[in-house]
């Protein structure tokens, strides 16, 4: 993400579950004035910099970073799955598949102009293979993305399979498989 | 398991399987995606503990590097730390040892100071006791010097050609006069002087062997018996020949060029205090030192006799240097040239304002000796020639003028016939 996006703005609740999840698989330390971050409030709206500002700092802590956003994204979703109005809304990977791509998902935690904010679309979905593609115009990095594809797929417990790629040819389209 | 094929949960629960086992249809269907999904996890999961450990590594290899600049940073500071200690210590123990030194010599010094104080206050006492009693060829003076006969006499006191009976070695003794038992600070320079002054070791400067304190209480030394006449012998004839005043000038230059050179002023030239050997060098100085027994009341001139051969600086009570010795010798080649001296002066006081104020009287001699004596007689010293300079000028004039040199001279001037003749003009 672009942090020059200073239009752009996250709820508090998403910041938190960011932070939450990066902690739990150890690439933050709660020392990492966390705590501080942590005393925002989640229902109130933060610039997005909050969010790319903390991003870019664990960046440089990994000459790899693709498979710990994926892991963030992941943990994200455990989250709020566990802990917040996930298990609630998804009974079923396809559940997730429709609810994230909707504007209950995404829009709920990104707020800002509409050429700024983009948008996380369903535009495949086969049920019976077990298929679907979903476009992201966010500005969200798309390691991160597949990690909320995955982990969102799995929540749910009637998948023993998921993968999710990147078109190779169009990196802003996913591609799902699910059994 | 029995004959029907597995359920997928039945399969993926057992531990082992039978060779009939069978695994068909949606079951089969479900165990190979399950396989398949652990192992896409297990795949995401090997990524994300690669890049993980991977940081690990990196963060591992940063402290370890901070560490072993940190180790590096602890040594040099416990080599710095060390070596500073050890140069406290060294300093500590060179200033201990100074400190030490110091408080030796100051032993040292307190010691010499108390023998020297015991010394002088012994002198002192001798010296209160002192009479003037008569001394008179053929006594025992001091219980060691036997008199032989008189050499000369004067304000200072009396010198004797002695035997040395310690010896035998003929020696000349001067004995002098009471009044001159200086105090106390007078006569501890005069020691000093007399001290230093018998270190010269040169022929033209008659060594002082011995100074002393008789039991009687006069005050005498002990030299060196030169056979010859004092200048003053000689003088009493009138003026001197150019070409031998010029050669005597040089010899008396040459014995002053080397007190100086070891750092030693006269302070006290005059004829009476130059010796004319009947063997070369023909010319030596005598009486080094004496000029410290004199009192500081130059002014008055009182204790001097008459000051007829005193620089102006020493006419002011001012510090002697060498070239006021060169003025004294100044004052005697005037004397030699002209046969009468640079100042009509009659009164101590007359002579001491003369040699700071007045105008040595014109002289008729050669223009090149004229010159050659008014230099020396120059009132600022700075203008005065070296003793060295001056030797050499006045042998080169000496010479131009046919004037015989060592022991040719010597011989020349102690044959009886030739004395007056050669003095006379």
């Amino acid at each position: 993400m672009d942090s020059e996006h200073d239009e752009l703005e996250m709820v508090g609740f998403f910041l938190h579950s960011f932070l939450r999840a990066a902690v739990n698989i150890n690439a933050l330390l709660p020392g990492d004035d966390v705590e501080q971050l942590l005393a925002a409030d989640p229902a109130s709206w933060y610039p997005a910099s909050a969010f790319t500002g903390r991003m870019d700092a664990l960046a440089e802590r990994f000459t790899d970073f693709e498979p710990i956003q994926q892991r963030i994204g992941e943990e994200m979703m455990r989250l709020w799955f566990e802990f917040g109005p996930g298990r609630q809304i998804v009974t079923t990977s396809v559940d997730f598949l429709r609810f994230q791509t909707g504007s209950e998902g995404y829009r709920s935690v990104i707020r800002g102009p509409d050429h700024l904010v983009g948008a996380f679309d369903l535009v495949a979905l086969d049920e019976s293979a077990g298929t679907a593609s979903v476009r992201s115009s966010t500005p969200f990095v798309r390691p991160m993305e597949r990690g909320v594809l995955l982990g969102g797929l799995q929540l749910a417990g009637d998948t023993v399979y998921v993968d999710v790629v990147q078109d190779p040819a169009d990196p802003d389209l996913f591609h799902i498989e699910y059994h | 398991m029995g004959d029907r094929p597995l359920t997928a949960d039945e399969f993926l629960a057992a531990e082992r399987l039978g060779e009939d086992a069978v695994l068909e249809g949606a079951e089969l269907q479900h165990v190979f995606w399950t396989m398949r999904g652990r192992n896409k996890e297990l795949e995401r999961r090997e990524a994300f503990w690669a890049a993980t450990n991977q940081a690990l590594e990196a963060a591992y290899a940063e402290l370890e590097s901070a560490k072993h600049a940190l180790d590096l940073a602890r040594t040099e500071l416990e080599r710095t730390n060390a070596e500073l200690e050890q140069r406290v210590s060294e300093q500590v123990e060179e200033i201990v040892a100074r400190a030490r030194e110091v408080e030796r010599l100051n032993a040292e010094l307190r010691l010499q100071v108390q023998s020297r104080s015991r010394e002088l206050a012994e002198a002192l006492r001798k010296l209160e006791r002192g009479r003037a009693d008569a001394l008179a060829p053929g006594q025992l003076f001091a219980q060691r010097f036997r008199l032989q006969r008189t050499l000369g006499a004067g304000g200072m006191g009396v010198v004797f050609h002695a035997e040395d009976t310690a010896t035998s070695d003929p020696v000349a003794l001067k004995v002098l006069r009471p009044h001159l038992n200086a105090d106390v600070a007078h006569l501890q320079r005069f020691l000093s002087e007399a001290e230093t002054a018998s270190l010269l070791d040169d022929p033209r400067l008659v060594r002082t062997r011995q100074v002393d304190v008789s039991d009687s209480g006069r005050l005498f030394l002990v030299m060196d018996y030169i056979e010859g006449r004092t200048l003053a012998d000689f003088l009493e004839a009138g003026r001197v020949i150019p070409g031998l005043a010029c050669r005597l000038a040089a010899g008396i230059a040459r014995a002053l060029e080397a007190a100086h050179r070891s750092g030693v002023v006269h302070r006290d030239i005059k004829p009476r205090n130059i010796m004319v050997a009947r063997d070369a060098p023909v010319v030596r100085l005598l009486d080094f030192g004496i000029a410290a027994l004199l009192s500081s009341d130059t002014a008055s001139g009182e204790a001097l006799g008459t000051p007829r051969y005193l620089s102006p600086e020493q006419a002011r009570g001012l510090p002697t240097t060498p070239s006021s010795d060169i003025y004294s010798l100044g004052v005697i080649l005037y004397q030699m040239l002209e046969g009468r001296l640079p100042f009509d002066a009659r009164t101590p006081k007359e002579w001491l304002q003369a040699h700071r104020e007045a105008d040595p009287r014109a002289m008729h001699a050669e223009h090149v000796l004229a010159e050659l004596t008014q230099a020396c007689l120059a009132k600022r010293s700075a203008e005065r020639p070296r003793a060295l300079a001056l030797a050499e000028t006045l042998d080169t004039l000496a010479d131009e003028r046919g004037a015989p040199a060592g022991p040719v001279l010597a011989h020349t001037l102690h044959q009886p016939a030739t004395l007056l003749s050669l003095m006379q003009l």
